[in-house]
């Protein structure tokens, strides 16, 4: 969980936890330029992971 | 040019000709600008956003609306007559020409990013108008009219001030701050954003168009605020910037359900429904194929304005009102449900998950390890009420993806269809689900109104830059 993340960036007031998938496992499009890429890759077993954590809590 | 009037019609059978395949674009701009036609729609321009309606032509001036839009927008891409405007960076105290560049900075200066209506906003609904300092010469200056059109599935609102020359403001589509200004008499622009120029090139076509219309308006003493909603084809920026506007202006503006609203054709909420304090009567559709919503503000004295929360938020008084729109179970709960609903977002165009087909397998078939009784809500793209073909294209892509996801988990796991709803319809599910994933963006806007819902976001590199920089 990260509970520092600026009030913007979720959109809306009382909201439970929430998870951003550490950047470590988002995989930018290897097939734009870096600073352009907006597509990305992210495993399914790193979502899970997750998802287990908010469904557990 | 001796003759306007004669010019036009010549350049009209050479764009009917253009139009029909039989001559190409560039002779017709080639002709345009060889016979200084551009130059003089130029003046009109000038001349009608001045208020200087003798200088106008004599007769009732409304040109070939298409051939007036296509000249100037080719014309702004020549290299031998460059129409964009100068550009000119809003940090710099600067003195151009007469011009304190950081006296426009602070008119601009509008995001606070606090949860309320913006102050200009209020003031207009409040005075009646929009007071700045002049540029040139320090002087409050006030704007009583302002322009409005529909462009790019955008709402513009360009407010007008009289001074030493026109001033226009720019308020912002999205967020609705003051994001620029331009001086049309030194096509001179002044912006937090410099992709103006094609909007500048609108707001000439129909200046010119309308250009004794615009007049009459500049020179009528009446001008009565008035509401706009749902000109922004975006259901993340019409939820979180003009709804949540709607939503706290009623709170903090008095009589602000008193005032007229045009809305556009893009009401993704019905506007009467989620908004019970307003008289049905003072909603006016606008139908835009029976007239043009910047003509109706011009003949009706109206002075636009865009009611936006300058934030990023749906607070907790809007989500009461969506809960009690939809009658909604707002006690559901993971452990509540007999079914328990996670929420998967789906890309097929900007920001792509490009594996989102295997990882949501993966997903699924944990899932079904772990936990029998969840349910996976597919979202994709939506279904407006008036679907362009770019909407039946992305539905396309984003039900492909959803089929092979439902054959993959067919009899062992639910998987609802979420592709190709309506908001309305989506919102429903938002309130109904445990948790979701989604990617960074406008996206996480309707499970975020879920107040029982914790949400995993998926962000890549770039757009974690982008998020730093407070833009979606």
């Amino acid at each position: 969980m990260n509970p520092d993340i600026d009030q913007r960036q979720v959109f809306a007031e009382n909201l439970k936890p929430y998870i951003v998938i550490p950047a470590e496992h988002i995989i930018d499009d290897p097939n734009e330029p870096r600073y352009q890429t907006r597509n990305y890759s992210v495993s399914g077993d790193v979502i899970f992971d997750a998802l287990r954590n908010i469904l557990e809590s | 040019m001796q003759n306007l009037r004669k010019t036009h019609d010549l350049l009209l059978q050479t764009y009917r000709k253009v139009k029909s395949g039989k001559v190409s674009k560039d002779a017709l701009i080639a002709h345009a600008l060889d016979s200084g036609f551009i130059d003089r729609v130029d003046d009109i321009f000038l001349n009608a956003i001045s208020n200087n309606s003798e200088s106008l032509p004599e007769w009732d001036w409304k040109p070939h609306w298409g051939m007036i839009e296509t000249l100037l927008r080719e014309a702004d891409q020549t290299d031998v007559f460059n129409y964009s405007p100068g550009l000119v960076f809003p940090f710099a105290d600067t003195l151009f020409e007469g011009l304190h560049v950081q006296t426009v900075t602070k008119i601009l200066d509008g995001t606070h990013n606090t949860p309320t209506i913006a102050p200009y906003v209020r003031q207009i609904l409040e005075i009646g108008a929009l007071s700045i300092t002049s540029p040139f010469t320090g002087d409050e200056i006030k704007s009583r009219k302002g322009l409005f059109f529909y462009f790019g599935g955008k709402p513009y609102i360009i407010y007008v001030f009289f001074d030493i020359e026109p001033i226009l403001i720019f308020a912002n589509p999205n967020l609705g701050d003051l994001l620029a200004c331009y001086f049309p008499a030194r096509r001179m622009l002044i912006g937090k954003r410099f992709s103006y120029a094609r909007v500048i090139v609108k707001l000439k076509a129909l200046c010119v168009r309308y250009a004794s219309d615009l007049c009459r308006y500049f020179a009528d003493e009446r001008s009565e605020p008035v509401l706009t909603s749902s000109f922004m084809q975006h259901t993340g920026h019409t939820l979180l910037n003009e709804i949540s506007g709607f939503d706290t202006a009623i709170l903090e503006i008095e009589n602000f359900n008193k005032r007229i609203m045009l809305l556009g054709p893009h009401e993704y909420l019905d506007f009467a429904r989620l908004f019970p304090e307003f008289d049905r009567s003072r909603m006016l559709k606008v139908d835009l194929g029976k007239k043009s919503e910047f003509l109706l503000c011009l003949e009706n004295s109206y002075l636009p304005v865009r009611p936006t929360l300058q934030h990023y938020l749906i607070k907790e008084t809007l989500r009461n009102r969506l809960r009690e729109f939809l009658n909604c179970n707002s006690k559901i709960s993971f452990g509540a449900m007999t079914s328990n609903v996670v929420w998967i977002e789906v890309r097929s165009n900007h920001r792509v998950w490009l594996n989102q087909v295997d990882a949501i397998r993966i997903i699924i078939t944990k899932l079904i390890d772990h936990y029998p009784n969840v349910s996976v809500f597919i979202a994709g793209w939506s279904l407006p009420a008036d679907p362009s073909e770019e909407d039946n294209v992305q539905i396309r892509f984003d039900m492909k993806i959803y089929k092979e996801v439902a054959e993959f988990a067919a009899g062992r796991l639910p998987v609802i269809c979420g592709v190709g709803l309506s908001s309305e319809e989506k919102l429903r599910w938002a309130f109904r689900c445990s948790a979701s994933v989604v990617t960074f963006g406008s996206g996480m806007t309707l499970p975020c109104l879920c107040p029982a819902l914790s949400q995993i976001y998926l962000r890549s590199f770039t757009r974690t830059r982008i998020m730093q920089d407070g833009r979606l």
